[in-house]
């Protein structure tokens, strides 16, 4: 019983640690992984600054030209050298002139526009031009500061430059301004009472943006250009982004292009790379944990097995002792009787002699079967086969024994065939074997009054030899379990029956060498029956 | 002893150097202006509306070492759609025919687009046949349609080589909605129009049904190039062969027409073409023009009452352009006068046939542009009257000043057949897409192919 529990809490303590380190070792896992895929969207976000501000850095180049352009051009003769310039940058959609004082559009002429492209301008800025434009002028520089401070180091870095190189600072700015969803630019400078203006090309500078685009993404990815309405303007990359798909990462492009953001897409790319690397170290992690517990397991089972060895050894040991002392007192207790010469009676001292004979007798088989034990458990034991009669040889060895079981209250039934019946086997071996089962039914079914013997030919060739008892019988589960060394059906040393655990583990290893067999079966109305069968021919020498 | 030898020979160069150039620029000609009005004679006594035509006239180029070499960079989709119909095996084929025709004083690039954009062939000299005709052959179908990308991309390709006496074009062929980047007429418009001040022009050439022509017009229109509707793919080697026709004999570029009009005229509206108009003055701008081919300005004025047998200045034209043969900037100038009169038989013989006719031709264009504004708007009716009206006006015109052209007939007969058409099942695709570029040929005097 402590046996049995004290491996389930070396197997529960064993499980408790492994499934310790197992939850660990996946925290851990996906703490790895958190922080993998917090590394990779880093870089990412890193990259995507990197040509945001690229970006930026275009779109500030173009359009500070556009306005050191517009501020060096002529004041006296503006207009004229407005349209000229208009009509040769490609930069510049539309220029414009606002009259500060009077607080009014004075190129192009609101009333009288001379292009399609001039109306469709004045339309864009009418509200603009209305109200808002002035309140924007003067915020201008203030917003611009403004967003700058949120501006990454490169482009506050470009920002000083730029002021250290001026040398006289003209008022100027950009505004943007968005009409149905789309982005414009308009580009001012401030000229004595008058404001020169610009409207920036936006396909222009966007067809220019895209070659600082960076080039190859990779089939599964993109990058991607996306416009205030998350529409894509451009990509690099082989995906094919959906509408409305989120990206993996975005960078703003404010202040130079309000709302407008530089987008990786890709679920495939850094999350991939995660995933296997999750698959391969939870592979690893249940592979560490079933060593661990099929290592414990191994070693905890051996250290079973040797423990119950121990007892079990102890245990025979114990038995074995108690059988050898018992004959041992028998004899010296008449022996001394004998010397003494108290006994008289001449058939007084015949029986002492006889009990004296019968204890030696006992005490030469106990001897034997543990020197039989022993060379068996070397595999020393040889066999001399011969050839034998069983019908013959049977009662003339069942006679010498009827004496002691009779005294011990089993009489004995024999069942012979009629024919003979002819094997060759070791006889010394099978004697023993069927006095150990003998032994076996004395001590453990001497109540059931009664041992039946039958021997009988085999099917195949061979003889079968049943012996049959009427006592408690041997439950199911342990009808194989009687045959193990030691292994005695009640173990206590306080047991009523001694005994070494030997007897039966004797007889079927004697047995099966001889090419036979020795099993345990239930008996119809009680008891239990010991079958031994026997080859016709037993193998030439079956040691080892 | 030797320096003076040295010297000498020095001198002879510059002296052979002068000489040569001058022989070159004696053999060039020039571009030529005209200004004619509809009618030589005008009605006096009432003020009157008028049609002036500017007319420039470049020469054709006579030698083939007097071909200003072309930067060329033919943009390709080759999205998905493209596979079928074997549209882009030939579109390949079209290019590489197009290689050949150029020397290696020519530049060549090809870039081509999906969803992505990638430049296949940079910009080299067209001599390189073997390498760019192998590129050109590894182009397998996939993916999207990214335009404005691959037009972007184009044109910085060309825009490597923009210094030099290159005639830039670049050669968009699509067959499909441009559904990556930027993808509105409008926005397309306005990219064309940023080229076309680099002096790049863009001629689209739409292959099947499937491509949006208010795009590709638009394109083309804003950058001064051609635009053609490719039914059948089998067209597109004689297409991209006539296309490089006008791009080997491009005269001069950066054309500005300033048509200035004299007091008593006033300019209402210009037919057919974009430009800048207000009361006195008129300017149009070309990118480019083609030697042996005439481009012109239709300009619709008002003029005051005259009295009889009066003489009136009417206006005076001004070019001024780059002569790409001997890289001088030159101009050209020419005046127009009208005449009153009482008698309508004087008004009707001084009717001048040819831009009459011009005049009829683009009466009809834009009537199909606005019928396609108006079938798209759903207004079938509207539509159809539109063609009716712009029809029955050629015919009337016709009639008065006797025009028989048959090529005019037969354009009045076909607005309204397409008036019909339109009225009872509305506006198909294929017709559509042909109203569309033929309008704009007729509009920007491309020569119909």
């Amino acid at each position: 019983m402590l046996k049995a529990s004290s491996l389930r809490v070396g197997f529960a303590l064993l499980a408790g640690a492994t499934l310790a380190i197992g939850a660990l070792s996946l925290r851990l896992l996906r703490h790895e992984e958190t922080r993998l895929a917090d590394e990779t969207r880093r870089a990412l976000e890193g990259r995507a600054q990197i040509i945001a501000d690229d970006l930026q850095l275009a779109v500030r180049a173009a359009q500070d030209e556009l306005l050191s352009r517009l501020a060096a051009l002529p004041a006296a003769e503006l207009p004229r050298a407005l349209a000229g310039w208009s009509d040769a940058n490609p930069l510049v959609r539309n220029t414009f002139i606002w009259n500060q004082l009077l607080r009014r559009l004075e190129q192009p002429n609101p009333d009288a526009p001379t292009t399609a492209e001039e109306k469709s301008f004045i339309q864009r800025y009418s509200h603009l031009f209305a109200a808002r434009l002035d309140a924007l002028l003067r915020a201008g520089e203030r917003e611009a500061s403004l967003a700058l401070a949120h501006a990454s180091a490169r482009v506050q870095l470009l920002n000083v430059a730029q002021q250290a190189y001026e040398a006289k600072p003209v008022r100027r700015g950009w505004i943007p301004w968005f009409e149905g969803d789309q982005l414009f630019l308009l580009g001012w400078v401030e000229q004595n009472g008058r404001v020169a203006g610009v409207e920036l090309e936006t396909a222009a500078l966007l067809a220019r943006l895209l070659a600082v685009f960076p080039g190859e993404a990779g089939a599964d990815r993109a990058w991607a250009l996306l416009d205030g309405a998350g529409n894509v303007l451009h990509q690099t990359g082989g995906l094919d982004i959906g509408k409305g798909q989120a990206p993996a990462v975005a960078v703003s492009l404010s202040p130079s292009l309000p709302h407008w953001q530089v987008a990786f897409f890709g679920a495939g790319a850094p999350m991939a790379a995660a995933g296997s690397y999750r698959l391969v170290t939870t592979l690893l992690v249940v592979a560490l944990l079933l060593t661990i517990l099929a290592g414990g397991a191994l070693l905890l089972l051996e250290a079973g097995r040797k423990a119950r060895e121990a007892r079990q050894k102890t245990s025979f040991v114990a038995n074995v002792s108690h059988e050898l002392k018992t004959p041992l007192t028998t004899l010296r207790m008449y022996a001394e009787l004998l010397r003494e010469g108290r006994v008289r009676e001449p058939e007084q001292r015949q029986h002492y002699l006889d009990v004296m004979v019968t204890e030696c007798a006992r005490l030469t088989r106990l001897v034997n079967n543990m020197l039989d034990f022993g060379r068996l458990e070397q595999h020393r034991r040889t066999y001399a086969v011969e050839p034998l009669e069983l019908a013959v040889w049977l009662p003339a060895f069942l006679e010498a024994q009827r004496l002691r079981l009779e005294e011990a209250g089993l009489q004995l039934v024999m069942q012979l065939p009629a024919e003979p019946l002819a094997v060759r086997t070791d006889r010394d071996a099978l004697e023993q074997a069927v006095l150990n089962l003998l032994d076996n039914a004395l001590k453990y079914a001497a109540d059931g009054k009664q041992l039946e013997i039958a021997l009988l030919p085999a099917a195949g060739g061979g003889a079968q030899l049943e012996v049959g008892d009427r006592g408690p019988g041997v439950p199911e589960e342990l009808r194989e379990k009687i045959f193990e060394k030691f292994y005695r059906l009640d173990q206590s040393l306080t047991a009523r029956v001694p005994g070494s655990g030997l007897g039966l583990s004797i007889a079927r290893r004697l047995l099966r060498d001889l090419g036979g067999n020795l099993v345990c079966l239930p008996r119809a109305g009680g008891g239990a029956c010991f079958r031994v069968t026997l080859p016709a021919f037993a193998a030439a020498n079956c040691a080892g | 002893m030797k320096t003076k030898w040295q010297m000498l020979v020095g001198l002879a160069l510059v002296a052979a150097c002068g000489f040569t150039q001058q022989a070159v620029a004696s053999r060039t000609e020039k571009v030529t202006c005209k200004v004619e009005l509809d009618r030589g004679v005008l009605p006096a006594g009432a003020s009157q509306r008028a049609v002036v035509k500017v007319s420039l006239d470049a020469p054709l180029l006579r030698e083939k070492t007097e071909r200003p070499p072309v930067n060329l960079a033919i943009v390709l989709d080759r999205s998905g759609s493209m596979s079928g119909g074997g549209k882009l095996e030939k579109a390949k084929e079209a290019a590489i025919a197009a290689l050949h025709r150029l020397t290696e004083r020519d530049m060549f690039s090809l870039v081509m687009f999906d969803h992505e954009v990638e430049t296949l062939v940079p910009p080299q000299s067209a001599g390189n046949t073997e390498w760019i005709e192998s590129r050109i052959n590894s182009i397998r179908a996939r993916g999207n349609t990214a335009l404005f990308g691959g037009v972007s991309q184009g044109a910085a390709e060309v825009r490597k080589h923009l210094e030099g006496r290159y005639v830039s074009r670049i050669l968009l062929l699509s067959d499909g909605q441009a559904n990556v980047g930027p993808s509105q007429p409008e926005d397309l418009g306005r990219l064309g129009a940023a080229l076309m001040k680099e002096h790049i022009a863009v001629t689209t050439i739409g292959v099947g049904a499937d491509y949006n022509e208010d795009l590709m017009t638009k394109l083309a229109q804003h950058s001064d190039g051609n635009t053609y509707f490719v039914e059948s793919s089998r067209d597109l080697p004689r297409i991209f062969a006539a296309e490089l026709g006008d791009v080997l004999s491009v005269f001069a570029r950066d054309v500005k027409l300033e048509i200035e009009f004299s007091d008593g005229v006033r300019p209402v509206r210009i037919i057919g073409r974009d430009g800048r108009l207000d009361d006195r003055k008129v300017e149009v701008r070309l990118n480019q023009l083609y030697g042996g081919q005439a481009k012109y300005a239709l300009v619709e004025v008002e003029v005051s009452a005259g009295s009889a047998s009066d003489v009136r200045k009417l206006a005076n034209a001004r070019c001024s352009y780059e002569n790409l043969v001997n890289r001088q900037s030159e101009r050209a100038e020419a005046e127009a006068s009208v005449r009153f009169s009482d008698r309508e038989k004087d008004v009707i013989k001084s009717v001048n046939v040819s831009v009459q006719k011009e005049m009829a031709f683009n009466v009809l264009a834009e009537a199909r542009d606005e019928a396609i504004q108006q079938a798209d708007k759903g207004d079938r009716t509207k539509a159809a009257a539109t063609l009716r009206n712009a029809g029955a006006k050629v015919r009337a015109q016709a009639a008065v000043y006797e025009l028989d052209d048959a090529q005019l007939n037969k354009d009045a007969a076909g607005a309204a057949a397409a008036a019909a058409s339109i009225e009872a099942q509305g506006l198909d695709n294929r017709s559509r897409k042909s109203m569309r570029t033929d309008s704009f040929q007729t509009r920007n005097q491309q020569s119909k192919q």
